[in-house]
């Protein structure tokens, strides 16, 4: 059987055209695939979507799943089709006509215009009419290029131009990190140390303020002074980090070097260290190093602690160490041993029993033997009733002047009085008792040299040791300093290295800076940096 | 078949980011500056110069991707690369920054980076699911065919209510104007039907119809109701085409929904990208001008 397929073509006035096809096919394939009968392009239709079956009691519409087809405004799958039916498939509108003549079948067939290409081809779409939906973020208004443009500008602008050009926002924003708390008050005032664009913070800002109290780590004469004269301050010292850490503690500040000392210049013989714990020379005490001389003093921790107590005038007292080592204000070290402070109240110089409160001076022998000429001059002229001489001294009325033979003679007595006061003084009884005394002089005129005491305050000047921060108000001073058992008053009583290492181990590291400074007391004044090439010059080859 | 930027070259960039990744890491502890870890160090400066470069370089793929005779690598290449070497600039910069933070250009900086990582983040995640669902949803179709189609059901279906009587028709026509989809971002993206129907015999307000709902509910009440076979088929007919809206509208809604979250996290990652350079060009040059 044959069927005919009768083409409609629509013009744009309105005319129509028609091209008849003849097919020896009972079967009409629709579909967007090449190998279908009629074949149409638009997407709404399957590859292989429906077929047409010509039977011999008209036309049957099959779809395939999922294709539908539209049957007299209705989907649908499959339909039995009689004339006049209009079956719509996208933009495919097939007719059932009438059967030939001859009772072959026929169809018409025509294409609508897409109107979803014709869309697409308007631009604007289906979506321009007023009705339709607003599907996508774009039709909203969402747009990307403003947005970015207008971040750039803002983050540009906000973030570096404008701080930098007028000062709003303020340049603080530029801030990676708070300064130390030292430094608080420059906060916000970043030109006292970055003074120039893009030039990096020199040493002469921190000596602005710093110049009265900063001292390089070396002597001048150090053979690697030129090697820190290169160091900006800024290369220990840096700021905006968190945690804030403007000293140095990390050991390696102080290692790079003094792990190999003689590389790096030190003295032939300067003793490695690398850590505290486990590679530190033993602790080395100023007088051995400076050939100082003993302290000419005779004393004895041992018998001043002794527990027994010791005698005393105003009977037996019990010391204890506090008694002479009194702490500072700060509580870090204690003030310096005075003779009239600390020893006085047991070590008297009265030397007059008729004036027990009567006391010679301490310190220098002339001005002993001056005191007690003086002393006894003026108390012989006064009458004096010598409770050792045995006897009594003229006793004048009032208003009666001591004749001038007479006056030298109780001068001539006071003299020998007083001479006889000081060598008991110097040689027996007081000064000997503690100082080395030698006579000098002649029998006439007798002196006395008392040797100068030396009390070291300070025996490790190199280290700082703060008294108050190990609570050693707690801890008896005897946990570090053996001076019970003390019986020279040569012995030092410092602690060895190994006492602090009971507990400076382990967690409880310590840094060198701990008890080193770097920048010491009595030492040249830090110089800016220099630039290295000209510290190459300047270093030896 | 198609292959996953993630798999490109199976996963060539994944191995070079993560490579990247170990290296820093190792120079990150084995480097013990003398004070905290940060960007002033000459690790942090290689970090930071490094990061700084990868952030160009990831930008550029906005300029590759429209340069369709490029022969720098495929496409496919480079977003791979930029997809893995944007997450490994999250642990770079972290590095560099020493994790410090605080209220300052520098951290503005840090954190449009970790925007743009995460809209990025996300935009992986959708791209790995929901393509496919759009392609599903759309059965070969373009929303804008979608549209059509809806244009056309709507006319067939006032064609068969002209059959109706003339409150269904009112009904009908009220049920077209009032249907609501999108016009919202929220709206589109979770696909929310505020359709509303005011109905001839019902409340004098309009009456929430989302999915169709209140339509389909009258026009089934009246099909019931109906005892004439005529009016019964063309009730039918319209129950039948209603039904054949709702699921077309349900379609261009998850289209919607879907387009939606496929171009959202642009729409952050984008702009915030260009926010990005603008405080990294603030956080080099401020850095070296207070250096």
């Amino acid at each position: 059987m044959r069927v005919l397929l009768r083409h409609i073509t629509r013009t744009a006035a309105g005319t129509q055209s028609v091209r008849e096809e003849w097919v020896d096919d009972t079967v009409i394939t629709l579909g967007r695939s090449t190998d279908q009968r009629v074949q149409s392009n638009d997407t709404r239709l399957q590859l292989k979507h429906a077929e047409l079956r010509a039977t011999a009691s008209g036309w049957q519409l099959v779809c395939i799943p999922p294709g539908q087809a539209v049957v007299n405004d209705k989907a649908c799958r499959d339909a039995r089709l009689a004339v006049g039916d209009v079956v719509t498939l996208g933009s495919l509108r097939l007719r059932v006509e009438a059967p030939t003549a001859a009772g072959e079948p026929q169809l018409s067939i025509e294409r609508l215009p897409d109107t979803a290409s014709a869309a697409v081809s308007a631009g604007a779409g289906a979506s321009a009419s007023a009705t339709a939906p607003k599907l996508s973020l774009a039709e909203l208004g969402w747009r990307k290029r403003p947005w970015a443009w207008a971040l750039f500008l803002v983050t540009v602008l906000g973030g570096l131009l404008l701080p930098w050009a007028v000062g709003v926002p303020s340049d603080a924003t530029w801030s990676s990190g708070p300064l130390h708390e030292a430094h608080a008050s420059l906060e916000g005032r970043c030109d006292s140390c970055h003074v120039k664009p893009f030039q990096r913070v020199r040493n002469e800002s921190c000596l602005d303020c710093h110049a009265d109290h900063l001292r390089t780590h070396l002597p001048a004469d150090h053979p690697a002074t030129l090697q820190f004269m290169a160091q900006r301050c800024t290369d220990c010292h840096v700021e905006h980090d968190e945690p804030s850490h403007l000293v140095q503690t990390d050991n390696r500040v102080c290692t790079d070097c003094h792990a190999e000392p003689e590389r790096h210049g030190g003295r032939p013989g300067a003793k490695p260290v690398t850590d505290f714990e486990l590679n530190h020379p033993p602790f080395r005490l100023s007088s051995l190093r400076s050939e100082q001389p003993a302290s000419q003093l005779k004393f004895t921790h041992a018998a001043h602690l002794d527990e027994r107590g010791i005698k005393a005038p105003s009977g037996t007292v019990v010391m204890k160490c506090a008694d002479c080592h009194t702490p500072t204000e700060e509580g870090g070290s204690f003030a310096p041993i005075r003779m009239e402070t600390h020893c006085a109240s047991c070590h008297r110089l009265d030397f007059d029993p008729a004036e027990p409160d009567r006391t010679v001076p301490h310190g220098d022998p002339t001005e002993v033997l001056r005191v007690l000429s003086g002393h006894y001059s003026a108390r012989y002229l006064a009458g004096y009733a010598d409770p050792l001489a045995g006897r009594t001294s003229t006793v004048l009325p009032p208003g009666v002047e001591v004749a001038p033979a007479e006056r030298a003679r109780l001068l001539g007595v006071a003299r020998d009085r007083a001479l006889r006061v000081a060598t008991d003084l110097f040689e027996r009884r007081a000064c000997v008792d503690c100082h080395t005394v030698t006579r000098v002089g002649t029998a006439a005129e007798p002196a006395w040299k008392v040797m100068p005491v030396k009390l070291v305050s300070n025996w490790m000047p190199s280290a700082e040791f703060d008294h108050a921060l190990h609570g050693t108000s707690l801890t008896p001073c005897s946990t570090c300093h053996k001076a019970e058992t003390s019986k020279q008053a040569s012995d030092v009583l410092m602690p060895p290295i190994e006492t602090c290492r009971d507990c400076h181990r382990g967690t409880m590291k310590t840094a060198c800076i701990d008890c080193h400074g770097f920048h010491g007391k009595g030492q040249p004044l830090w110089q800016p940096a220099t630039p290295k090439a000209v510290l190459r010059k300047a270093a030896p080859p | 078949m198609h292959q996953s930027v993630l798999d490109f070259e199976r996963r060539r960039y994944l191995k070079i980011a993560l490579a990247l990744c170990a290296v820093s890491l190792v120079a990150y502890l084995w480097h013990d500056p003398r004070s905290p870890p940060n960007g002033g160090t000459w690790l942090g400066y290689t970090l930071g110069g490094l990061g700084a470069a990868l952030i160009l370089w990831l930008t550029a793929l906005g300029v590759r991707k429209r340069t369709y005779t490029s022969t720098l690598g495929s496409l496919q290449g480079w977003v791979s690369a930029h997809v893995y070497l944007g997450l490994a600039l999250l642990l770079v910069v972290s590095l560099h920054a020493g994790f410090q933070f605080g209220w300052n250009i520098h951290t503005l900086c840090y954190v449009l980076m970790v925007v743009v990582i995460a809209s990025g983040l996300l935009g992986i995640v959708l791209y790995q699911r929901l393509p496919q669902q759009l392609s599903q949803n759309r059965a070969q179709q373009t929303s804008d065919q979608m549209l059509t189609e809806l244009q056309e059901l709507d006319e067939r279906t006032r064609r068969v209510a002209a059959n109706a009587s003339p409150d269904e028709v009112l009904a009908i026509e009220a049920n077209i104007a009032g249907t609501r989809i999108g016009g919202s971002t929220v709206a589109i993206l979770s696909a929310q039907d505020r359709s509303t129907v005011r109905l001839p015999d019902g409340l004098a307000e309009a009456e929430a119809n989302p999915g169709q709902a209140r339509i389909l509910e009258w026009l089934s009440a009246r099909l019931s109701a109906s005892d004439d076979a005529g009016r019964t088929r063309t009730l039918t007919d319209l129950v039948s085409l209603i039904g054949a809206r709702r699921a077309l509208l349900r379609r261009l809604q998850q289209d919607a929904r879907l387009r939606g979250w496929l171009s959202v996290w642009l729409y952050v990652h984008v702009p915030v990208t260009f926010g990005l350079l603008g405080s990294l060009i603030a956080h080099v040059v401020s850095v070296f001008l207070y250096w």
